[in-house]
Formats: structure tokens, C-alpha cells, sequence
């Protein structure tokens, strides 16, 4: 199976940080890859890498070559702003717009010029994040008014509504309850049919609940990378089982 | 374990103490800063409350006390101050943006920034200098209305650039993360989100840009200085005097009449930068309480 993304010495460096060190990652299609490591391990520069929005944070420079679906996404032809539509990403604190729920929505779609069947794409959004029963009669009600977990959804199905052929994930849940949690644990199996999906999760136990793939990244190096189980289960690194069992600092 | 429940309440009558100290230091230097405020501004009015009614406020400058008054002065001010305005706020908001928002991290953009933040800190009467030199000298405009204007936008670009680039920055980044994660362009985070969320705060800082330019005389004294203008301008080459000028003028003569109008020029001055003031306050006010409820 040829993989969807192809990392291939991929560096990043903030100043003179080294962030990423000469990655080499595959992901593949319709999985679950989870981004697991310590702190400062550079789990959120690998998921800014894939939408090129390390760029626009933080000075930084890079090297390498990222591929996607074959085609380099740093090349002179590749507008970053498309490449961003086709690689969504929600964050840790859900951030609607001061706006209404179809506003938020439907803004995405507007500053691409997407004008037809806008209300449609809505619908099937909210739909897939399983919101559109309990928001279908009040799109004019302000986002903010909804619940964490369900302004997280809301910000899960505004980047869905692009139909993004990856959504990057950044600790989707560590700001909510149990039950928003599985809720949004649940959705993550649905999503994967149509989407591919990069996380990084807020705990081991997480990580083996939802993850096909797992990576494991430590001071910007990558550590392991492979199947969820195998790495749980019959890790080839010291290293990994030490963090999957817990005995190197999370 | 024992010790330290026995030793927390000293620990805590002390921390209470040193508390209760600090709080009372702070009530004599707020009190101390506010009320030489207080005691000068109530001594203005007192002294130049007879002289304040309508003429006063709209009569041209006489040699004769009693028929003197900040028309002109008040026009000149407004004259120079208004387009200076229309150029240094737009254009003030625009730097802001453009340094915050819309350029590149980089080592060029982080010089610019410093060299806004010198521009914004540099004494009013540096300005004035360079304004004498270039506006009126060199450019041969004169002690007049344009070069007044030249200069004090100069003055104000830079300062409304500054307070609005710290209106932009209170603006939470993550808004623009998300923005910037759907594919949006810097120019439309910035037109549908950032500027939305800091509109009050835009509005607030220019307001007390325009209060501080009101009263700023430093500029216009080294610029024209003193000059006796009998009228308001007519056009951009006429002279013009403004309202700390002319107050400054009245000040420095020896009739007591005279030193009474100061004092009432002076309260005029006082009220319209409180007023201005007030409108900002109040502006940012609603604002930190929208902040608070969310």
C-alpha cells in the first residue's frame, strides 16, 4: 500500500531549535495515525508541517521533502492556502467565530469561493459530527453558546466542511469531559472512511483506544513509528516500551 | 504534621501585615499623584471660572482682557489637529496592521518594529525640531496651518501605530490559528476576524492619541512659537496658533486679568482632554466587560 503522505528528512528549526530531525514518516489513507511523545517532543510541529502552518507561527526553517498524494507540498506550484483546504486541522481549545454556527461554518467555504449547494455541505458537516439533530433549528444561534464539547464538534465539522483530504488533529479532547470525549473518540472511526486522520492524543490510554498507526517522537527525533498494537504490545525500541508503559516522562 | 499547623498562624498574621502595608502604601501614592491633580485643576477653575462663557470660548485674541477669547485658538487647534488626524489614524492602523498582522516573520519586520516603538517614544519636542527644520524651513511652508498639520502627524502616526499594534495583540492568536487552518489568507484573518474582535480597542487608542495631540504644545512652540494670530486660518498657508499656545501667551503676560484667562484657557484645555479621555475609557470599558462574560 503506497502511502498517502511520504516524509522523507524532514527538519524544522526555530532559530537555531532543532524542533524535527530529519523525519522519515509514512502515513497511510484512511487510518488513524496517532502523534504520541514528551513534552517538547515536536508533536505539534509534525502536525503544522502537513498544513504548512509552521510558516506562519514561528520563524523557522526547514529541510526535507514532504509528499502528498506524490506531490511535494513545499513546490514553487502548490498555493498554501489550497493545500490547507485539503489538509484541515482543529486545535486543543475549540475556537468558533464570535459568529453564528452557519457563519462559522459557512466562512470557510466562502474564502475558497465555494458558493453552490453551501447549505447542503452544512448539513452533511454537522451530520457527520453527529450535531445537525441538535442544531439543525438554531444555525442563527450564536456558536459560542454551545457547550466545549459540542463547540469542539462544531469546530470539527467547520473543517470538515472543505472536504479535507487529512485533518490534523491537535489534543481534540484534553480540554473536555468524559463524555465529550467519547463522543469525539466515536466520531474519529466514522471520519476515517472518508478522511485520513493525524492526532495527537492526550494520553497513552487514548492512543490505544483510537489509533490504527502510532509515532512515537522524543526531543524532535522519531523514536518508532507503526501499527497501534504492535508498538503497545512487541515495541522494538527500549525506548518505546519504556513510554508506553509509563516509565519515561509523559 | 504538628509543626507546621502551630507555625501558620504567625506565618499568616504576618503575611496579613505585610498586605495591609502594601495597601496602604499604595492609597498615599495614588492619593498623593491624584490630588496634586486635583488641587491644580480645582485652583484653574477657581480662578478662571468668571472669565469662562460663551464669548470667551468664541472670541478672537484682543490686546483688551475683557474682549479676548480661544476662538481662534480653539479653530486653529481643530484645524490642524483634524487632518492630521484623517492621515495618522487610517495610516497608523495601517503600520499597526501590517507590522502585526500582515508581514512575514522576520529580521526586517522586527527592526521596523523597533524603529515605530523610537518613533513613538521620541519627546514631542524632537518632533517639533525636525518639524521647524523640514516643514517650515525647508519646505518652505512657514509658521503655518500645513506645516502645524505636517508635523503633527508625524507626531501621531507613530504613537496611534503603537496603541493599535497592542490592540491588535490582545486579539487571542488562536482566532487566527483557526482562521489560517481553513485556508484563509493573513488579509482575510485580519479583515473578517481580527479587526472585528478589536474594533473597540482600535477605536479606544485612537481617541487617546487625539486627547494627548489636543494638549501637546511642546511641537508647535518650537515650530511657530508664540506668535500673535489675531484670526483663524483661511487656508493652509495662513498662520495659526492653538490652544496651549495661547494660553501659554497669556500666561507669561503681567496683567492679572490676563493671568485669569490663562487659568480659564487652561481649565477649557483640561475639560476637552478629560472629555476625550472619557470616550476612550468608556469605549474600552464596554469592551473589558463583553471580555469578562465570555
Amino acid at each position: 500500500m503506497s502511502a498517502l503522505v511520504e516524509m522523507r528528512a524532514f527538519t524544522v528549526r526555530y532559530g537555531s531549535t532543532l524542533a524535527l530531525d530529519s523525519i522519515d514518516l509514512d502515513l497511510h489513507a484512511h487510518r488513524v495515525t496517532a502523534v504520541i511523545g514528551p513534552a517538547g517532543a515536536g508533536k505539534s510541529t509534525l502536525l503544522r508541517a502537513l498544513n504548512r502552518m509552521n510558516e506562519l507561527v514561528a520563524v523557522s526553517s526547514r529541510e526535507g521533502t514532504i509528499r502528498l498524494g506524490g506531490v511535494d507540498i513545499h513546490g514553487g506550484d502548490i498555493d498554501p492556502l489550497a493545500l490547507r483546504r485539503r489538509v484541515g486541522m482543529t486545535f486543543e481549545r475549540p475556537n468558533p467565530f464570535p459568529r453564528s454556527i452557519f457563519d462559522n461554518l459557512a466562512w470557510g467555504l466562502s474564502i475558497h469561493g465555494v458558493d453552490d449547494h453551501v447549505e447542503a455541505r452544512i448539513e452533511q458537516a454537522l451530520t457527520r459530527v453527529g450535531l445537525w439533530s441538535l442544531l439543525a433549528d438554531r444555525l442563527d444561534r450564536p456558536a459560542r453558546e454551545l457547550s466545549l464539547g459540542d463547540q469542539q464538534r462544531l469546530c470539527i465539522a467547520r473543517a470538515l466542511v472543505l472536504e479535507p483530504e487529512i485533518l490534523l488533529m491537535d489534543e481534540p479532547c484534553s480540554r473536555l469531559d468524559p463524555t465529550s470525549t467519547a463522543r469525539i473518540e466515536d466520531l474519529l472511526f466514522d471520519l476515517k472512511t472518508a478522511t485520513t486522520i493525524v492526532l495527537v492524543p492526550h494520553s497513552l490510554r487514548q492512543t490505544s483506544r483510537v489509533a490504527d498507526d502510532t509515532v512515537l517522537l522524543d526531543a524532535g527525533t522519531l523514536i518508532e513509528a507503526g501499527s497501534t498494537e504492535e508498538m503497545f504490545t512487541r515495541p522494538r525500541r527500549a525506548r518505546t516500551e519504556a513510554f508506553v508503559t509509563g516509565r519515561f516522562d509523559v | 504534621m504538628i509543626p507546621a499547623i502551630v507555625d501558620q498562624p504567625r506565618r499568616l498574621a504576618d503575611r496579613h501585615r505585610r498586605s495591609r502595608r502594601s495597601r496602604a502604601t499604595r492609597a498615599v501614592a495614588t492619593g498623593i499623584a491624584s490630588g496634586v491633580y486635583i488641587a491644580f485643576a480645582a485652583h484653574l477653575i477657581v480662578r478662571g471660572f468668571g472669565w469662562l462663557d460663551l464669548d470667551f470660548l468664541t472670541a478672537l485674541p484682543s490686546r483688551f482682557a475683557d474682549q479676548t477669547g480661544i476662538g481662534a485658538a480653539l479653530t486653529g487647534s481643530v484645524m490642524m489637529i483634524v487632518p492630521a488626524l484623517l492621515v495618522a489614524i487610517p495610516g497608523g492602523i495601517i503600520v499597526a496592521m501590517y507590522l502585526e498582522e500582515l508581514a512575514a516573520p522576520s529580521r526586517s519586520t522586527r527592526i521596523l518594529r523597533h524603529w515605530m516603538n523610537l518613533l513613538a517614544t521620541t519627546p514631542p519636542v524632537i518632533h517639533g525640531i525636525v518639524g521647524l527644520l523640514v516643514a517650515t524651513l525647508d519646505l518652505g511652508l512657514g509658521r503655518s496651518l500645513a506645516a502645524g498639520t505636517l508635523t503633527l502627524t508625524a507626531l501621531l502616526l507613530p504613537r496611534i501605530a503603537i496603541r493599535a499594534r497592542g490592540a491588535l495583540a490582545e486579539v487571542p492568536a488562536a482566532l487566527r490559528h483557526h482562521a489560517w487552518s481553513l485556508g484563509a489568507s493573513r488579509w482575510q484573518t485580519l479583515r473578517h476576524h481580527v479587526i472585528p474582535a478589536a474594533r473597540r480597542h482600535l477605536l479606544a487608542a485612537s481617541t487617546v492619541a487625539v486627547g494627548r495631540t489636543f494638549g501637546d504644545a511642546a511641537p508647535l512652540v518650537v515650530l511657530g512659537g508664540l506668535i500673535w494670530v489675531a484670526a483663524s486660518p483661511a487656508g493652509p498657508h495662513d498662520p495659526v496658533t492653538a490652544l496651549p499656545l495661547e494660553v501659554f501667551g497669556w500666561a507669561t503676560r503681567p496683567e492679572v486679568d490676563f493671568r485669569q484667562l490663562a487659568a480659564a484657557g487652561a481649565t477649557v484645555l483640561l475639560a476637552l482632554y478629560t472629555f476625550i479621555w472619557a470616550l476612550g475609557w468608556i469605549w474600552r470599558g464596554d469592551d473589558a466587560k463583553q471580555g469578562a462574560r465570555r
